[in-house]
């Protein structure tokens, strides 16, 4: 049943008559067949209703159409087509209250004239993904229906127009605006800006573009106040599969290159069956068997798995390099944290050997990320840390903005969504000052640098604990289960 | 009052963890020395990234 066919809003309710074919006839010059399937295919699981918003002014589309498309001499209609998805039947009464819609409301797409890619701006809510055993970045968003403010949750998508912009401008795309809508020191930028950020790196002209090379996109990160690290598989080998997962855990979307294109990984999926496999020692990446993607020549939230044969055509291995858009303040990288959180586990003086016989009598499973010592705070007390004194000095301790984190845990606790303990790292220290370990909280004691938490002299104290080896829960803020 | 360590650790009945101020500094001499070489080579492996980003090209 299609309501009001001929009006600004027509309303497509999915029945024996209509369907997706319906809403693609009420946007003739907009969506074509292939935009159709590929948003039947990001929604399969079961829109019911289709509210189609005519003439909708898209900021991202008006400023490529602006600078690049109204240049040309067949020029594209400068509006935009606005579908909006609800997994259940609504009516122009039901859009008046945001109560009434807000709980089927899973999102909206952008629908371009633009050819061959007609999908715009589409941001569809995790509601409508849940089921996948998945963790993702999410960031928020309020949308205006007819007056009516809904809000959504998820990652935004956008496919490329062929022309002012390809692949790399929409990967980056998806990563900035991401990081506008979750943070406000970031600002919105629309698609013709970010081509013109590598104005001052390219050889020849950079529009219609022809593609940019990672460092590229790195420059252009750079210029949008982050501090980009770029990471080659071949340089880091064994490493980089698992500093991909430190990122990604760290609530830090990537840009990753692939033969010929560049995605957005946003999130990964894991297998906690093969916690019980473990060696003596293992980093949660090793169960980590799927990356949630955005690819901009396909749906949104695709998962590319591990050895092949989900939704994308990707593997891992076929990640070749990836950019991780750090905060300029976090001056420690992965790899680095890596190195001496593992040393420090291992010291005579400081690790598990001399410290803690009960994380000795089991394999270890360590899980790293950076998270904000704000963050950190506020899940203490939901948390416990296994043992008050720990929450309590951890409440007290000044932190500082960026904080690496190491949790430790052993397998049957790890499955269980519990860790042991923690080491936590100093993320603005410079890596060549050893001091930068805040610090190490193993079941039987607590290791903590008291001097600098002053912003004096490094001054560790140690604290007897009575905790009998049972485990808290894991620090989980960063991302968002799905 | 300015809060100090002294303060602190007596609130939560903290110790000092190292014997001696030249025990700490050994520690942290030792470590410094045990965490170089992996470092060493994460900055060549970066640099490598980098120069290998510049050839990188993408649709």
């Amino acid at each position: 049943m299609i309501v009001e066919e001929s009006g600004i809003f027509p309303i497509v309710v999915f029945d024996n008559d209509d369907g997706w074919d319906s809403v693609r006839k009420l946007c003739p010059m907009h969506l074509d067949s292939r935009g159709q399937k590929r948003l039947e295919d990001s929604l399969k699981n079961g829109v019911k209703c289709v509210v189609v918003e005519k003439h909708y002014i898209d900021k991202d589309y008006r400023d490529t159409f602006s600078n690049f498309h109204s240049k040309r001499f067949s020029t594209p209609n400068s509006r935009c087509i606005r579908l909006h998805f609800f997994t259940h039947d609504v009516s122009y009464e039901d859009l008046k209250i945001a109560e009434t819609v807000q709980d089927y409301y899973i999102g909206y797409s952008i629908i371009r004239p633009t050819r061959p890619n007609c999908i715009g701006r589409t941001f569809i809510d995790v509601k409508n993904y849940t089921g996948q055993n998945a963790y993702i970045c999410t960031c928020s968003e309020k949308v205006n229906l007819q007056g009516t403010e809904l809000e959504l949750t998820g990652f935004p998508f956008i496919s490329q127009d062929g022309d002012a912009t390809v692949c790399a401008q929409s990967a980056l795309w998806m990563i900035v605006r991401y990081f506008s809508n979750r943070y406000s020191l970031y600002k919105e930028t629309y698609p013709f800006q970010l081509t013109q950020l590598s104005k001052d790196y390219s050889i020849g002209r950079i529009s219609p573009s022809n593609g940019l090379t990672i460092w590229q996109l790195g420059e252009s990160l750079r210029q949008l106040s982050f501090s980009p690290l770029i990471y080659n598989r071949e340089t880091f080998e064994g490493d980089f599969d698992r500093l991909l997962y430190t990122y990604i855990e760290s609530g830090i979307p990537v840009i990753a290159g692939v033969p010929n294109h560049v995605i957005a990984v946003f999130g990964h999926a894991s297998d906690l069956s093969l916690c019980v496999q473990t060696s003596s020692l293992v980093f949660s990446s090793e169960f980590c068997t799927a990356w949630m993607i955005n690819n901009d020549n396909c749906s949104p939230y695709q998962t590319l798995l591990k050895d092949g044969g989900g939704d994308s055509d990707f593997e891992f291995k076929d990640i070749d390099s990836f950019i991780a858009p750090l905060a300029e303040k976090v001056f420690l990288t992965a790899e680095n944290f890596e190195k001496v959180v593992l040393e420090m586990l291992n010291n005579s003086q400081t690790g598990i050997n001399k410290l803690s016989p009960t994380l000795l009598h089991d394999s270890l499973v360590l899980r790293m990320y950076l998270t904000t010592g704000k963050s950190y705070k506020k899940k203490l007390s939901k948390r416990g840390m296994g043992d008050s004194v720990v929450e309590n000095i951890y409440r007290q301790l000044p932190l500082p903005h960026f904080i690496w984190v190491c949790e430790l845990s052993s397998p049957a606790e790890y499955a269980n969504g519990n860790v042991l303990g923690e080491i936590i790292w100093d993320a603005t220290r410079n890596v060549w000052e050893t001091e930068g370990w805040i610090a190490i909280h193993y079941p039987e004691q607590l290791l903590v640098d008291i001097g600098s938490a002053l912003n004096g002299v490094q001054k560790i104290h140690s604290f007897d604990l009575t905790n009998d080896a049972y485990g808290y829960s894991m620090y989980c803020s960063n991302l968002k289960e799905i | 009052m300015e809060p100090t360590v002294e303060t602190f650790c007596k609130e939560y009945g903290g110790k000092d963890f190292f014997a001696s101020h030249d025990e700490y500094e050994k520690f942290r001499i030792r470590f410094g020395e045990a965490i170089r070489p992996g470092l060493e080579r994460n900055r060549e492996a970066r640099r490598k990234s980098e120069e290998a980003a510049r050839q990188h090209c993408i649709a």
